[in-house]
């Protein structure tokens, strides 16, 4: 990991109506790491991706990524630069089969337009070898388990061949075993492919052991930043979210 | 004539009625499966292309095959118009699709029906306008033995036939298509794999309402004239077919046109035989509709549709 920033989230504001989801959010994404975002339900981490990917736009503030400003951008726009997310809730394309969803990705991400079928179908055929959904590449997406429709929105926004890829709550649901399975591809698309990580998440000795960094959101703020360890000595991170300092670093040890 | 005779007679025009039906629905099931869009003029897109051939016809000597191209055209055009004046600053901004803007869309597409219809009525004076007896070939029937065909029939039915393959074609294997798909599926979730939503959905409607307005040209080569008040025969038996064939399904909508074809045949020689001859045609028409109903009990996602 250099100390390169990769996307500045600068002074960012989201409201829907009264509620402020996002107030004043700024901190960096650096080149090649994995950062943890860590926050209680409804701390604005989902509208936090939404704004990054150009669901939503700001109400304030900027985003940079790379450099240039993206706040604003459609999503398409930003997918085909090169940040793609998988949803909290997934959504493969149930009626295509799990081929089909893998080269969508590739048709549309990053070489848009410039790609041609069959090139697509290697890249999808790649990535889906890479998450295990292999062999189902002739079934259609809606026969898939949770666990395998999250593995397929990964191989999907692999296809893409982004820079960036931000996962909301890829762990939820599964099982101890798929935990760590999903982990090992985490950090094989980290380490290996060189992709800049950003997971959402709950399952707190994961993302705990897993991410170089965490950002811990809490109503909306910032609430702190730092190194796993760091972020659970941290009182007002006990106090808001972990409760109990001897159980904040059992996680980190796990 | 012997009621087996009757019966061959009538599934045979009800299949190749079925085929221009089929045909007159595939437009209408992508702009409703893709964006929602319940076009009220649907029936005004089909008159489009059945005016553009017969006034080049009649005005301009132009082949009709030939004209069906410039009908293509036209509704290409009226497509794009009706996109960019009436659906895209309500579809365009909002990706949820939620009743208000399917609402919104409705009355839009009511006006632009009422629109063109009023157009069509003073142009024409409601008077029957048409190809009238041109005909592809030489002779202008075939003998089956059983039965004579009109070869305007069989040529509509052929010409339905390779115009459905060609979209389908086009919606399921090229990139493009794959894509009208996706947003057909979810439109954010296509968004976050970088498609344009907004501009497939300016796609959609121009390539549903040009497959729409030549198929027009299917009806004029059927009837040999048309009405404007044809639209109120027309498009509610596409509404039909498109609910029986499952929203958004190509082969469906041509399928379930075949369908209604021939209940539509089959259903005439029984009433005729059970009620009279003069009460067959509108309560075998009737029968379209019961057909709808039933689908709605039935099987809601239709014969082809998925479940959602
Ligand atoms: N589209 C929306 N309209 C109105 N309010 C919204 C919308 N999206 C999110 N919110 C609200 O914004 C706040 C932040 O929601 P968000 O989904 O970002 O939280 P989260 O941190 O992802 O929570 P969770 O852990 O439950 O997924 C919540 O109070 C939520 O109700
Ligand atoms: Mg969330």
């Amino acid at each position: 990991m250099d100390e390169k920033e990769i996307i500045k989230i600068h002074n960012v504001t989201k409201r829907f109506g009264g509620l402020v989801a996002l107030d004043k959010v700024t901190f960096n994404i650096y080149k090649g790491e994995i950062l943890g975002i860590i926050g209680p339900n409804g701390a604005g981490k989902t509208t936090l991706f939404n704004c990054i990917t150009g669901v939503y736009r700001p109400d304030d503030g900027k985003i940079f990524f790379n450099g240039l400003d993206i706040t604003g951008k459609p999503p398409h726009r930003i997918t085909q630069l090169g940040i793609v997310k998988t949803h909290q809730i997934v959504k493969p394309f149930n009626e295509f089969t799990v081929l089909e969803n893998a080269m969508i990705g590739a048709l549309f991400g990053r070489r848009a337009g410039k790609i041609s079928k069959d090139e697509a179908r290697e890249i999808a055929l790649k990535n889906l070898e890479l998450v295990g959904l292999i062999e189902k590449k002739d079934e259609l997406a809606s026969g898939l388990t949770l666990h395998e429709k999250k593995f397929l929105e990964l191989a999907r926004a692999l296809s893409a061949e982004p820079e960036v890829i931000l996962l909301d709550e890829a762990l939820a649901g599964l099982n101890p075993k798929e935990v760590e399975e999903s982990l090992d591809i985490v950090r094989m698309i980290n380490k290996e492919l060189g992709k800049t990580i950003v997971m959402v998440e709950h399952v707190m000795h994961a993302v705990m052991n897993v991410a170089n960094r965490i950002v811990v959101l809490h109503f909306g703020k910032l609430l702190a930043e730092g190194s796993p360890k760091e972020v659970a000595e941290m009182p007002e991170v006990i106090t808001a979210y972990l409760g109990d300092k001897d159980l904040a670093l059992k996680f980190v040890k796990r | 004539m012997t009621i087996l005779t009757d019966l061959l007679i009538n599934l045979t025009s009800g299949f190749l009625w079925g085929t221009v039906l089929g045909a007159v629905s595939v437009g209408l099931t992508l702009i409703w499966g893709v964006m929602k869009v319940v076009n009220l003029a649907h029936g005004e897109s089909i008159l489009l292309g059945a005016y553009v051939v017969s006034a080049l016809y009649l005005f301009l000597n132009v082949d009709p095959l030939l004209a069906m191209f410039v009908a293509l055209v036209s509704g290409l055009l009226l497509g794009f118009a009706i996109y960019w004046l009436g659906l895209h600053k309500i579809i365009g901004h909002v990706d949820v699709v939620t009743l208000r803007i399917e609402m919104s869309t409705l009355l839009e597409m009511f006006a632009i029906s009422i629109i063109l219809y009023n157009i069509y009525s003073f142009l024409t004076r409601s008077e029957p306008f048409g190809i009238g007896i041109w005909h592809l070939t030489p002779i202008s029937y075939i003998n089956l033995g059983y039965m004579s065909i009109q070869v305007n029939h069989l040529t509509a039915a052929a010409l339905s036939l390779v115009a459905t393959f060609i979209i389908y074609q086009f919606i399921s294997k090229t990139p493009t298509g794959k894509a009208i798909r996706a947003v057909m599926q979810d439109s954010q979730a296509a968004a976050l794999v970088g498609i344009n939503p907004v501009r497939i959905k300016m796609l959609t409607t121009v390539i549903s309402i040009g497959f729409t307005a030549f198929s027009g040209f299917l009806v004029v080569l059927y009837e040999s004239a048309v009405v404007p008040s044809i639209s109120y025969k027309y498009a509610p038996l596409a509404f039909t077919i498109v609910v029986l064939g499952g929203l958004g399904s190509i082969i469906g909508s041509y399928i379930a046109g075949i369908i209604i074809g021939v209940t539509y045949g089959v259903s005439k020689v029984i009433f005729s035989v059970l009620v009279s001859k003069n009460a067959s045609d509108p309560l075998a028409l009737t029968m379209a509709f019961i057909i709808l109903v039933l689908t709605l009990l039935l099987k809601p996602e239709g014969l082809f549709g998925v479940k959602r």
